[in-house]
């Protein structure tokens, strides 16, 4: 909604929350160990939902004949299907939505397109299928010059730093070599 | 009084009318007593003007026989005779006025052929009679009097005779009872009014040789006393006043131009003076910063300047002509006068008084989206053991970075810049593997 100018008036800005010794790497790629870490959580998080979907079934199973119940044994390949399955969804379902799954959010990380915004759904869809099918592919972030992983060299992702809720504008290039972009541009009106 | 000589004539004639008829003995005793008063007059200035006389020749000073004592026993033998006969005649008037009164209306005759009666016509008709002989001798005397006057003063010395009379004289109490009973100022405007100025000054300045005159007068005159004098003591300002008031300045501005060629008066002035230094001799005698201080302390200048000067032009064109913004900038020491400034301001306290704190604050927290803040502090930091499990995984992702560039001898360091602005697609086939440019563009 455009508003008429009022002189003098100020725009708003937005106040960066970010801690001031963190500022210096907003906007920056994320290293291999945040990413692991990130990635351990978000494997704990699928496991988590396996455990309640198993104790679910279990329940249900239960409730419908108590008499005969059993715990359900099912294969490796079912719950390895399972697992894949969960974390295709939760990590397509995570990037198209917030840019985040639970493990980004806990370690600051959000995920990007090439352009520095919210990855849209067929870019996720195939980041997350790269990530469930090859997920080694994320320590090639090891040795990329620019910190990126397999599948990010796929899709032109980028897996940035970032400790704020809203989705990052892009960083320009600091204007000293040496002093890192941590200050947010203005925020506009789409972000 | 030279105003009024017709009722100075009336009480003339009204004047000797007495209330009460006198005594026929008292009136000759009256008479007698003012003719030994005349004769004693007499004598005194007919002694003195012996005794002056006498003193111009000092050769007789003695006397054998003084006149003046002599003079003295003969009035005095005069008065006892005149006092004796004075009384042998009262007592006879006395004694023969019952007698005359009955002579002059005898009982039992009619009153037409009293001899009374006849004398009261007689004395009605002079009555009658008399103001018309006042008057002839009034008009007789206005015609005589002059000449007998005259007459009068070519035997007497005047001139003696009026200094033994202001020897005499006390001029302070006629002067003052004479100024009592005068009207100064009817007299003033009749003098005015009868007198023709014009003609008298032109008399006099034409009989004056001015210049002379001038010189004379300045010459006597103190004049730096007289002015302080005049300056102290006159009413300058009511004067000016009135003598403006009461000329026709015009007039005589105009007159006096038309009578002057003032083109070749000018041109002649101008030729005999050096102007130059006319000037410069003036400036020299002149206390400049003395004159203009005193022109200055009767000035109001501020009211002059508001009443005269078109302030709003005089503004507007020095606006124009100056660059305020770079004068101030320039010529100020504006570090000096915001610290001066701010150490007489109560900054706070008038902040609290003009300013609309809760509207800045409404207004600062609407332009600082602070709900988005606090969802942004709430959502990412949200405690300090995330805060610090960030953190030390930044530090760890830069350790791993440093040892494997190490290891693999890299020199350059990371490419960990963030995307760039949003913009088209790179061209798809591209196998950089930083897609996102680190170099500014």
């Amino acid at each position: 909604m455009s508003e008429a100018a009022i002189p003098g008036a100020i725009t708003p800005h937005a106040l960066d929350v970010v801690p001031h010794e963190a500022r210096r790497f907003q906007g920056r790629r994320a290293g291999i160990v945040t990413r692991t870490l990130a990635n351990v959580i978000d494997f704990l998080v699928v496991v988590g939902v396996l455990a309640a979907g198993y104790l679910s079934w279990c329940a249900i199973r239960f409730l419908i004949n108590a008499a005969r119940f059993t715990f359900p044994t099912p294969s490796f390949l079912f719950w390895l299907v399972c697992y894949a399955t969960v974390l295709f969804v939760y990590f397509t379902v995570s990037w198209a939505t917030t840019g985040r799954t639970y493990g980004d959010h806990l370690l600051g990380l959000r995920v990007v397109n090439f352009r520095g915004e919210r990855m849209r759904w067929p870019g996720a869809v195939v980041r997350a299928a790269f990530c469930v099918v090859v997920p080694i592919g994320l320590y090639w972030a090891v040795v990329s010059r620019s910190n990126r992983s397999l599948q990010d060299t796929i899709v032109r992702s980028s897996v940035l730093y970032d400790w704020t809720t809203h989705v990052r504008a892009p960083v320009r290039p600091a204007a000293v070599p040496g002093d890192p972009l941590v200050l947010p541009a203005p925020r506009s009106s789409a972000s | 009084m030279p105003g009024h000589p017709e009722r100075m004539r009336v009480v003339v004639v009204d004047a000797p009318v007495a209330q009460r008829p006198a005594d026929i003995t008292d009136a000759v005793a009256q008479a007698v007593r003012v003719g030994f008063g005349l004769v004693s007059l007499g004598v005194g200035v007919a002694l003195r003007t012996l005794a002056e006389a006498q003193s111009a020749t000092p050769e007789r000073a003695t006397s054998v026989l003084p006149v003046a004592e002599t003079a003295d026993a003969l009035i005095a033998t005069a008065w006892g005779a005149a006092r004796l006969s004075g009384r042998v005649a009262a007592s006879g008037v006395r004694l023969a006025a019952p007698v005359l009164g009955l002579a002059l209306r005898p009982p039992l005759v009619p009153r037409q052929l009293q001899a009374g009666q006849a004398l009261d016509q007689l004395v009605a008709r002079w009555e009658r009679d008399r103001p018309d002989a006042v008057r002839t001798l009034g008009r007789w005397s206005t015609a005589a009097l002059p000449g007998a006057m005259d007459a009068a003063l070519a035997q007497v010395d005047v001139d003696r005779v009026v200094a033994v009379v202001l020897d005499r004289l006390d001029l302070d109490v006629v002067v003052d009872a004479a100024l009592a009973r005068i009207d100064l100022e009817a007299l003033l405007a009749t003098v005015l009014r009868r007198v023709d100025l014009d003609a008298v000054v032109a008399a006099v300045l034409e009989d004056m040789d001015l210049t002379a005159a001038a010189e004379r007068a300045v010459a006597g005159l103190d004049v730096d006393r007289l002015i302080a004098t005049v300056l102290q003591s006159a009413d300058l300002d009511r004067a000016v006043a009135t003598s403006l008031g009461q000329l026709d300045l015009d007039q005589l501005v105009y007159g006096a131009l038309d009578r002057l060629d003032i083109d070749a008066l000018v041109a002649t002035v101008l030729r005999r003076l050096d102007v130059d230094a006319v000037a410069m001799s003036a400036l020299d005698r002149l206390q400049l910063a003395r004159v203009v201080s005193a022109v200055l302390d009767q000035l109001d200048l501020t009211q002059l300047v508001l009443d005269r000067v078109d302030l709003e032009s005089i503004v507007n064109r020095a606006l124009e002509r100056l660059d305020i913004t770079a004068v101030v900038v320039e010529q100020v020491d504006l570090g000096v006068v915001v610290a001066a400034a701010l150490d007489r301001l109560d900054l706070t306290q008038i902040v609290l008084q003009k300013v609309d704190l809760i509207g800045v604050a409404e207004y600062v927290v609407e332009g600082i989206d602070l709900p988005e803040i606090i969802r942004d502090s709430t959502g990412s930091v949200a405690s300090e053991a995330v805060r610090g499990l960030r953190m030390q995984g930044v530090d760890a992702d830069d350790a791993v970075a440093r040892v494997v560039d190490r290891m693999l001898r890299r020199r350059r360091e990371r490419r960990t810049l963030a995307p760039p602005e949003p913009g088209p697609e790179p061209p798809v086939g591209n196998d950089r593997n930083d897609t996102f440019s680190e170099t500014p563009s």
